[in-house]
């Protein structure tokens, strides 16, 4: 007689051999599958119960699988909340809060946005297409991210709660995170040169577009929290309900100029052994010397015409472009003449800071201008001049990390414009606050026009 | 006194439940612990793979040579055999049609994962099945041109071995498909067209080789045979629709004991129309499409009615109505019917994140599924296929469902009948509609359903008859 009982445990009593299996099962009195199993246990009953090293498998995969789905969760959740407001006046006015108290909710906020913005970045990559992403340029770049959020969700478990944690904080793991996205540019430029089969030229260029503008952002976040701390324990000035505590400090434009002509002229030296000169000028005759009023009084003094408030990395990156393009069409079409600045600032009643880079170097051809700020992948598809090509992948610039990428003018462009308004406030005017344009004189030369705001 | 043996019945005792997927607070401290530690895990490169490295992409060069070659459409009446005779040369030919066919198709596949977001095929499941992809495409493009009918013997064993290592494929690919539907980084019809692209030309691939392995046979065996003028290869058989009908219903009938003991009171099958409409199709197949609408049907009525009455539940009736073309079989049931919105999506892939935790936790408790490619290469790094031993294990654990019927349909390959005997009900993985369809769709047929809520379902299951078609080219769907 068969007997098979299921018992409670799960466990199963059975009379069977395992020929009774089996012809049983021809039968069709037994499952199939609970024939298999008993025959499988019969025929080697001095192996360990298969069973126990399949729930260990079971139970493995399981725990992986719990992982796995936990991962893009915090991806998901972080990059759809809300992305700080941006603003000139923003900065002020943490630099104008700045307190032991307020730091500490800084750093904590610091950590949200950062990772709000790591989050968005993440995402971004995993939508772009497989193969793309296992080039290995572009696999480096997205590890670096995976990097960072993995430090920063540390960070955000135990967020500074005294003065000592946030000077630890600022210099661990806040410039950890600007040092590790302080070379990713050239890596993803040479992978994107090799992936353009793959994916549209649309594509990459909108995702380049988002991602070095939310790069900008997060960068500057990250470095106005370490410059407010730098502040707040007396290694650099700190003016208690000041306005130029953060990353904002009152520049010598002049200075700034100098100093960045400087740097491109060694990197020339280097390679093409000239040097290239300027000439700077200022407006001479405020604003308002026409007025009626005492010209004394209202004359701004020599300070305040070369004195202005801004960020001075982003000013240095702008312009060391900038001058690296003057400069070298001077050089390469054999002109001696300087490359002239022009600086323009006011601060009553309006803020403003205005630059003109004149050069003459023989200007810009037509065809080219239509891609002035376009990304260096899309020259090579279209092979456009050779002027084009130096202006934008100046060969052999070493000594500065961003060179020959063909990234520098969108990417000024994206710095100084950062802080424009995207919304239209009650009047329907979208504020600029600033700007980069080119006016080119095929033939003769280029001007370039830098304009920024101070609120 | 014959002696007591105690066993395990694994279908009942696993660590795994429907309450293992709960959602974990990611934003708990042990959450957020963990995920930090773990996050390089979205990264490219997971350490147990030895394709996916640095390097992969300019060896991926390779791929795309093949990939920009089309396939060759090819009906179904060439691969049967190139006319009445076999010779010596048609398997030849047969066999480096194959070749040159299977590497090209695979590279399509593979070009077609390439071009999904990165977030998608990251995910563990798909992943793995890249890897499968590209070791096959590998191992394929390195076998050298077949001149002697000995090169062909050599290349009907490796065939052999891909088949059953592909059996692998499928659960992960529909893990996958559960998977990524949970965490919606793929539009539903995205994902929907992606896997009846997968699947179909999966199927399409099968095809092409069991024919030539089947031409091989029937050349070693018959040398001389010659084949009748309308001959679609022995994978073909043909099929009385009523017989197979029952058959299929007794099969799924016995798997439904476990939840409803009384066999006898099971629905009656009765069928009307033409009796006795006979036509050619590949039997694996024809079971895998009558037994999901079958068991579909039979488990609605059991449930309906089962608990509220002690009598004989009411009949399913099936209807054959045989064009000259085609033939179209009516299903219906009388078990309750389905909502008009359920109706909606019976036909996707992506489920909603609660129906697909329930059907990954019954595909993670199928014993003795392999979780990790053994993809084996050589110490420079060249894929080579699998011995056969190894692969057996494979082949078994689709055993327990119905995934592996639709495999194996030569007669060196087991036959399915016992497969879809031997599915317990509870493995139920809530993906055999879709895949129904995609099967009935690439045999130019066609599967729909309609309901009345409260009522019961009726599933209409159109087939064409190949042998009108035999001359149309069938297998271009890549």
């Amino acid at each position: 007689m068969m007997i098979i009982r299921r018992l409670p445990t799960g466990l199963v009593r059975t009379n069977l051999t395992v020929s009774s299996c089996r012809m049983l099962r021809k039968r069709r009195f037994l499952h199939g599958s609970l024939a298999t199993k008993i025959e499988s246990s019969i025929e080697s009953p001095s192996t360990p119960i298969s069973g126990n090293e399949e729930q260990d498998q079971q139970s493995k995969f399981l725990e992986e699988y719990k992982i796995r789905t936990l991962l893009e969760r915090p991806i998901y959740y972080y990059a759809e909340k809300e992305l700080p407001k941006f603003s000139i006046e923003r900065l002020y006015e943490q630099s104008h809060k700045l307190s032991p108290t307020f730091i500490l909710q800084n750093a904590q906020e610091t950590i949200e946005h950062l990772l709000t913005y790591n989050a968005r970045r993440i995402k971004e990559f995993r939508n772009l297409p497989y193969l793309v992403v296992l080039n290995p340029s572009i696999s480096e770049s997205y590890s670096t991210y995976l990097q960072t959020m993995s430090s920063l969700l540390t960070a955000s478990l135990n967020p500074p709660t005294t003065l000592a944690e946030n000077e630890t904080f600022a210099k661990t793991v806040l410039s950890e995170f600007i040092d590790a996205h302080a070379d990713t540019l050239p890596s993803l430029s040479k992978g994107f040169n090799e992936v353009f089969d793959f994916i549209s030229t649309d594509q990459i260029t909108h995702f380049l577009d988002q991602h070095l503008k939310e790069r900008i952002s997060m960068r500057l976040i990250a470095h106005q929290h370490i410059q407010l701390t730098k502040a707040l324990i007396g290694e650099t000035p700190y003016e208690k309900g000041g306005k130029y505590n953060g990353v904002i400090k009152v520049l010598n434009i002049a200075d700034v100029i100098k100093k960045n002509a400087e740097l491109v002229n060694d990197i020339l030296l280097l390679k093409y052994d000239q040097t290239v000169p300027i000439q700077i000028d200022t407006n001479l005759n405020p604003i308002n010397y026409w007025s009626r009023q005492d010209p004394e009084l209202m004359r701004p003094t020599e300070d305040e015409l070369r004195h202005f408030p801004y960020i001075e990395y982003h000013l240095d990156y702008i312009l060391t472009e900038l001058f690296k393009n003057s400069f070298r069409s001077h050089i390469e079409n054999k002109i001696e003449d300087p490359v002239q600045i022009t600086i323009s600032i006011a601060t009553k009643p309006t803020s403003y800071l205005e630059l003109r880079i004149r050069d003459k170097g023989k200007g810009i051809p037509p065809k080219v201008m239509n891609h002035i700020f376009d990304y260096s992948f899309t020259t090579w598809e279209n092979n456009e001049g050779d002027s084009y090509k130096t202006l934008n992948v100046p060969p052999g610039l070493g000594g500065n990390v961003v060179a020959g990428m063909g990234y520098g003018l969108p990417l000024s462009k994206n710095y100084v414009e950062i802080f424009n308004d995207t919304l239209p406030d009650e009047d329907g005017i979208v504020t600029t606050k600033g700007s980069l344009s080119i006016q080119t004189y095929y033939g003769w030369g280029t001007d370039v026009y830098l304009k920024t705001v101070g609120q | 006194m014959k002696p007591r043996i105690a066993i395990r019945l694994k279908s009942t005792y696993s660590p795994i439940t429907s309450h293992s997927y709960i959602y974990q607070d990611f934003l708990s401290k042990a959450g957020k612990e963990e995920i930090a530690k773990h996050l390089k895990n979205l990264g490219p490169f997971p350490t147990y793979s030895s394709i996916l490295n640095p390097q992969h992409f300019y060896q991926n060069e390779v791929l795309m040579e093949y990939s920009k070659k089309g396939p060759h459409p090819v009906s179904l009446r060439q691969l049967a055999g190139y006319g009445n005779k076999l010779t010596k040369q048609k398997i030849i030919n047969s066999a480096n049609f194959v070749r040159i066919e299977l590497a090209i198709r695979l590279a399509m596949r593979i070009r077609d994962l390439q071009t999904l977001p990165f977030g998608v095929v990251n995910n563990f499941h798909f992943s793995q099945i890249y890897e499968s992809y590209y070791h096959s495409f590998n191992a394929f493009r390195k076998i050298p041109p077949i001149h002697t009918l000995q090169d062909n013997s050599q290349f009907c064993e490796t065939l052999s071995t891909m088949l059953d290592d592909h059996v692998f494929n499928l659960p992960h690919l529909m893990m996958g498909a559960l998977e990524v539907s949970i965490l919606k980084n793929l539009p539903q019809n995205e994902l929907d067209q992606f896997m009846s692209t997968m699947i179909r030309s999966r199927i399409s691939r099968r095809v092409i080789v069991e024919e030539h392995l089947s031409l091989s046979e029937n050349y070693r065996s018959n040398p001389y045979d010659t084949k009748p003028p309308h001959y679609l290869g022995e994978i073909f058989q043909n099929c009385n629709a009523a017989d197979h009908f029952r058959i299929v219903a007794d099969v799924i009938k016995s798997s439904m004991i476990d939840i409803y003991p009384d066999i006898n009171k099971m629905p009656d099958l009765e069928i009307e129309g033409d009796l006795s409409t006979s036509f050619p199709f590949m039997v694996p197949h024809l079971h895998y499409l009558l037994g999901e609408i079958l068991r579909n049907s039979f488990e609605a009525t059991i449930k309906t009615h089962g608990p509220k009455t002690s009598k004989k539940l009411p009949p399913i009736t099936v209807t054959i109505i045989n064009l000259k073309r085609e033939v179209t079989f009516r299903i219906s049931d009388r078990g309750g019917g389905i909502s008009h919105d359920q109706l909606k999506g019976i036909w996707s892939f992506g489920k909603n994140p609660e129906l697909a935790r329930k059907s990954l936790a019954n595909f993670h408790r199928i014993p003795g599924l392999q979780l990790y490619s053994n993809l084996k290469v050589t110490a420079s790094g060249s894929s080579i296929v699998n011995n056969p031993t190894s692969t057996q294990d494979s082949a078994k654990v689709l055993n327990q469902t119905s995934l592996s019927d639709t495999e194996h349909s030569t007669k060196k390959k087991k036959s399915t009948l016992e497969n879809l005997t031997t599915r317990p009900f509870e493995y139920k993985l809530g993906l055999g509609l879709p895949m129904s369809q995609i099967y009935a769709y690439y045999w130019n047929g066609d599967l729909s359903m309609n309901s009345l809520e409260g009522y019961g379902s009726d599933t209409s299951l159109t087939l064409s008859k190949l042998g009108y078609h035999s001359n149309v080219t069938q297998l271009d769907r890549a």
